[in-house]
């Protein structure tokens, strides 16, 4: 995901060019589904949560300032969003997120297996650096760490993923 | 299944709703205070005068950012990204959007030895950018550019101002080879601004499109790109300090010590000097001293009957640009043949590590140094 085409695309929405919100969406979809399942772990409330994401990235355009970090902007909407919605969850429902079945059509995916091999910080690292295209420094810029322990994680959770998913070959 | 990028956007693909109506429609709102705020002549006007002043301002810092296009940052068409591929040795190549390697040249003499076998070069033109890269550094560790018995050899990738998905894509390609082969070195990749990235590459451009067009439109080999327009001093100083590298010297040397015994039959026939002479000379040998004495040496492998070897073909200096060219490919093949000789069985032997293994020395060398990025400085 490049930096400027992110921020190229957001100045020509805010401009009101539709076309290039779509393209938007194109282009970050992966890396914002991804961002909003590790915390919400169950596709339905991911679902809702992407729609509610792009339709406050629309309301909230004029706020965003070009040739700033704009995928950190989308990454910062879809986070409070989540956090909304954990908190919320909690506030109705009153059982701890451990015990939310982690609901979905592929149980062997790429996703689900982070789920269950990562912690919550090596998902965050993994989805930012491979499917947001963050550097790790700039990882560790937003996760207020050292580069060397997200260069590390980074690796322990590649790691990890691989022998889990072998596994899941055999 | 593997971990990649590419599997993974595929299943995210099934699950991942398109964009609902509702959204996809909903007006966007532009930044338009103004015509949300109601008001009377006074105050229409007021903002009309606004609106005029603000317009000219606009108008006047068009106007000064058009005269300063020309020292502007350039523009390079959307069809054309690049990369260069540092290990020593380095190259730099162009790829379309779509990460299809369309032209590939050595930046420093060591690259030629790598590009000048036509089979490599057409396991990089017309491929993939991950996949030419990945081809690129595992002939470069089979001609032992990268010590696969030691641990700590580092490749950088870097990205000209764009591409860093393709990058991160040749970063996994690597990270991937270096875990088959069991090779214990890092890869760095940095999307880094024209300017760095012309110093880096050691290409002299004006703009993102000669510079395109300087990797394009060139020469393949380095040394081949020097001897354009050099004439003769110029051509064997090139060769002297740009072709006869050490390991040709090397080569060079272990023939004629082979030849010794050779020699000393043939000593009788020898003008000026003895084998002894000659023993003695190949003790100290140096790029220099072949150059100054190229004639007799040449004529030592002619006594011998040794005038068709390889290495005689070496020690005939350049007259013009043919006969380097001619003495460049000879010089290649020999290092080529050389390095093969000893690292080709190394690389095709090597065990894989495991994720494990390889994880762990990244961790020392970051622990170590901070950053891979720290380290390439370091070791560089």
């Amino acid at each position: 995901m490049n930096e400027k085409q992110i921020n190229k695309l957001l100045v020509q929405t805010a401009r009101g060019d539709n076309d290039a919100f779509a393209e938007l969406y194109e282009k970050t979809k992966h890396g914002v589904f991804s961002f909003l399942f590790s915390f919400l772990q169950n596709y339905e409330d991911t679902e809702d949560a992407m729609q509610t994401v792009y339709l406050k990235i629309k309301l909230y355009i004029d706020k965003y300032t070009p040739d700033t970090n704009g995928r950190a902007w989308i990454l910062q909407i879809a986070k409070n969003l989540a956090l909304n919605e954990l908190y919320a969850r909690k506030k109705t429902i009153n059982i701890d997120d451990t015990d939310i079945e982690c609901k979905s059509p592929m149980s062997d995916g790429i996703s689900e297996i982070m789920q269950k091999v990562l912690d919550e910080d090596e998902r965050r690292i993994v989805i930012m650096h491979v499917l947001w295209g963050f550097k790790h420094r700039e990882i560790a810029e937003m996760l207020n760490c050292p580069t060397g322990t997200v260069t590390s994680k980074y690796k322990r959770s590649i790691a990890k993923l691989k022998s889990a998913l072998k596994e899941v070959e055999q | 299944m593997k971990f990649n990028k590419k599997t993974w956007k595929s299943q995210l693909n099934e699950v991942i709703p398109p964009l609902d109506d509702n959204v996809k429609n909903m007006p966007i709102s532009t930044t338009s205070q103004a015509s949300q705020n109601g008001g009377g002549t006074l105050v229409r006007s007021k903002k009309l005068t606004v609106g005029i002043a603000i317009a000219l301002i606009v108008l006047i810092i068009t106007g000064i950012a058009l005269a300063c296009t020309l020292t502007a940052k350039p523009h390079v068409s959307d069809e054309t990204l690049i990369f260069s591929v540092e290990i020593n040795p380095s190259v730099t190549m162009t790829t379309g959007s779509d990460g299809t390697v369309k032209a590939i040249i050595s930046t420093n003499k060591d690259a030629d030895i790598i590009l000048s076998d036509p089979a490599t070069v057409a396991q990089i033109k017309g491929k993939p950018l991950d996949e030419a890269i990945a081809n690129y550094t595992a002939y470069a560790s089979k001609l032992g550019f990268i010590d696969i018995t030691q641990k700590g050899a580092a490749v950088r990738i870097t990205a000209c101002e764009k591409g860093e998905e393709l990058l991160n894509s040749a970063q996994n390609a690597l990270q991937n080879l270096f875990t088959d082969k069991g090779i214990f070195a890092v890869v760095i990749s940095e999307t880094v601004p024209f300017d760095d990235f012309k110093q880096r590459s050691g290409i002299a451009a004006e703009s993102l499109d000669a510079l395109s067009s300087a990797i394009t439109d060139s020469y393949l080999l380095f040394n081949d790109r020097q001897a354009q327009n050099a004439d003769r001093t110029e051509l064997i100083s090139l060769y002297k300090d740009g072709v006869l590298s050490s390991t040709v010297l090397t080569a060079i040397k272990d023939y004629f010590y082979e030849k010794l015994d050779v020699i000393r039959q043939f000593e009788g026939f020898l003008v000026g000097i003895t084998a002894d002479d000659i023993e003695e000379f190949l003790n100290d040998f140096t790029n220099d001293l072949l150059i100054q004495h190229s004639s007799l040496l040449s004529s030592v492998l002619h006594i011998i009957g040794a005038d068709n070897s390889p290495v005689a073909q070496l020690l005939k200096l350049p007259t013009n640009l043919q006969e380097f060219e001619q003495l460049l490919s000879a010089a290649l093949s020999l290092e080529v043949d050389y390095r093969k000789e000893r690292f080709e069985a190394l690389y095709d032997q090597a065990q894989a590590m495991t994720e494990q293994q390889y994880t762990a020395f990244i961790d020392e060398i970051v622990s170590q140094y901070g950053s891979l990025e720290d380290y390439w400085q370091a070791i560089k």
